[in-house]
C-alpha cells in the first residue's frame, strides 16, 4: 500500500534507533496484544503490564529478528511465552495481589465494571474455567487461528500434545454447559 | 470417551478440512453419537468466541516506556534510572578511581589525575559533593515518576466513578420506563373494571325494571 511503511521498514528504522518507527510500529499490533493479554489475565491493569511486558522484550529481542517468518507470528510467539511466564508468576502470587479499581468499588465482577460487552463477559469466564496451558492453547487456535502444527512449534510441544489439551478444554467446557443447562 | 481417530475427524471437521462423503458420514453421527454431538457443540461455542470477541480499546499509554536509544541494548544498568545517572555515576567511579583533581583558577578550570598531594578530606569533600549531586538527581525523578503515578491512578479513578454514574443513571432510566410501562397498563386495567361496573349496574337496573311490583 501506497504510503504504508511495511513492517521489514518499521523494524529497521527502531534498529537504527528511531523511536518514531518503534511507536508506529506498537500501534500497529497493540490492540491485538492488549486483547489477548485481557484475555488471559482477565484483569486490566494486569493485561496492561503484561502488554507493556511485551512490547519490552520484543525490543530487547528485535536485533535477533531474522526475518524468516512474518513478524505478527514473532510477535505473537514472544507474546505467549510471555503470558506462559506471567500466569506462571501469578499461579505463585495470593489471589489478593491483584486488586481491580472495580473491586475496590464492590463491582460485582470485574468483566462488568471494565466496561467489556455481555459477550466479551461471557467468553472471558468461559476462559476462566480453563487451566493456563489449556487457555493458551485455546488462544492460539479460536482467537488466533493458528493451526496445530503452528502452536505446537510456538509452544515447543507436540501436535498431539496441542489436540489433547484443546480436548481437555472441551471437556471442562462441556461440564459448565452441562451445569448452566441444568440450571 | 471419545477415540483419537473420532476427536481428530471432529477437528478436521472444525478446519473444513474433510471430503465431502467424510463429512456426511460424521454429520450422520452426531445424530447418534451424544458424546460426539456435546463435544461438536462445545467445539463451535469455542469457535464462536473467538469470533464473537469484540477487541477492548487500549488504555492510553507511553509506547515508549523503557526504550532505550537502540533495541536490544539493555545491560545490567535498570532503563527506568536513564543515560543520565548512569554517566553520573561512571564518572563518580572514575574520578575515585583516577584519584581525579579538579580545580578551578583564573586561568580556567582543570582537572588533574593521580595528584600525590590529594588530600583525603578534599577527597572526602568530592566524593560527597559527587553523591549529593546524585541523589539530587535521583529525588527528581523519582518525584517526577510519583508524580506521573499518582497522575494515572487519578485518571483511573476518575474513569471508573464516570462509568458507575453512566451505570447508575442506566439503571434509573430502566426503572423509570418500566414504571411508566405499569402504570399505562395499570390505568387500563382501571379503565376495565370501571367498564364492568358500569355494564353490571345497567343490568341490574334492567333485572329491576322487569320485576313484578311488590305488594
Amino acid at each position: 500500500m501506497i504510503g504504508v511503511d511495511s513492517d521489514e521498514k518499521l523494524i529497521a528504522k527502531a534498529l537504527a534507533g528511531s523511536q518514531r518507527a518503534w511507536s508506529k510500529l506498537v500501534g500497529r499490533y497493540e490492540s491485538r496484544v492488549y486483547n489477548q493479554a485481557l484475555r488471559m489475565t482477565r484483569h486490566r491493569a494486569d493485561a496492561m503490564d503484561l502488554m507493556q511486558e511485551i512490547f519490552l522484550a520484543v525490543y530487547r529481542n528485535l536485533p535477533n529478528y531474522r526475518h524468516e517468518g512474518s513478524f505478527p507470528a514473532w510477535l505473537s510467539r514472544i507474546a505467549i511465552n510471555r503470558s506462559i511466564d506471567y500466569q506462571r508468576h501469578r499461579g505463585r502470587q495470593p489471589e489478593q495481589a491483584t486488586i481491580d479499581v472495580a473491586e475496590l468499588l464492590g463491582e460485582d465482577s470485574p468483566q462488568d465494571a471494565l466496561g467489556l460487552s455481555r459477550r466479551n463477559t461471557e467468553i472471558s469466564r468461559m476462559l476462566a474455567n480453563l487451566n493456563p496451558d489449556q487457555r493458551v492453547v485455546v488462544e492460539l487456535k479460536f482467537f488466533q487461528q493458528f493451526t496445530f502444527e503452528d502452536i505446537a512449534q510456538q509452544l515447543g510441544i507436540s501436535s498431539n500434545t496441542a489436540k489433547n489439551r484443546l480436548y481437555s478444554a472441551i471437556a471442562h467446557l462441556q461440564k459448565s454447559m452441562e451445569i448452566k443447562n441444568a440450571l | 470417551m471419545l477415540s483419537d481417530a473420532l476427536r481428530d475427524q471432529l477437528l478436521n471437521y472444525l478446519d473444513g478440512n474433510m471430503a465431502p462423503a467424510d463429512r456426511a458420514r460424521l454429520e450422520q453421527q452426531f445424530e447418534t453419537n451424544s458424546e460426539l454431538n456435546a463435544a461438536w457443540q462445545a467445539l463451535r461455542e469455542m469457535q464462536a468466541a473467538g469470533r464473537d470477541w469484540e477487541d477492548v480499546a487500549v488504555p492510553q499509554w507511553s509506547r515508549l516506556a523503557g526504550v532505550t536509544a537502540r533495541p536490544g541494548n539493555t545491560g545490567i544498568w535498570p532503563v527506568s534510572l536513564g543515560w543520565l545517572s548512569l554517566a553520573t555515576s561512571i564518572t563518580a567511579i572514575l574520578l575515585v578511581l583516577f584519584r581525579a583533581e579538579i580545580s578551578v583558577t583564573e586561568q580556567g578550570f582543570s582537572v588533574a589525575f593521580h595528584e600525590s598531594g590529594l588530600n583525603p578530606t578534599t577527597l572526602e569533600q568530592r566524593l560527597s559533593d559527587l553523591s549529593v549531586a546524585h541523589e539530587s538527581t535521583l529525588n527528581q525523578r523519582m518525584a517526577a515518576l510519583e508524580k506521573k503515578s499518582l497522575e494515572m491512578n487519578r485518571q483511573l479513578l476518575t474513569a471508573a466513578l464516570s462509568y458507575s454514574r453512566d451505570e447508575r443513571r442506566r439503571e434509573m432510566t430502566a426503572l423509570a420506563t418500566n414504571w411508566s410501562r405499569a402504570r399505562s397498563s395499570d390505568l387500563m386495567l382501571v379503565d376495565g373494571i370501571r367498564d364492568n361496573q358500569l355494564d353490571d349496574r345497567l343490568a341490574l337496573r334492567q333485572l329491576y325494571t322487569r320485576l313484578p311490583p311488590i305488594n
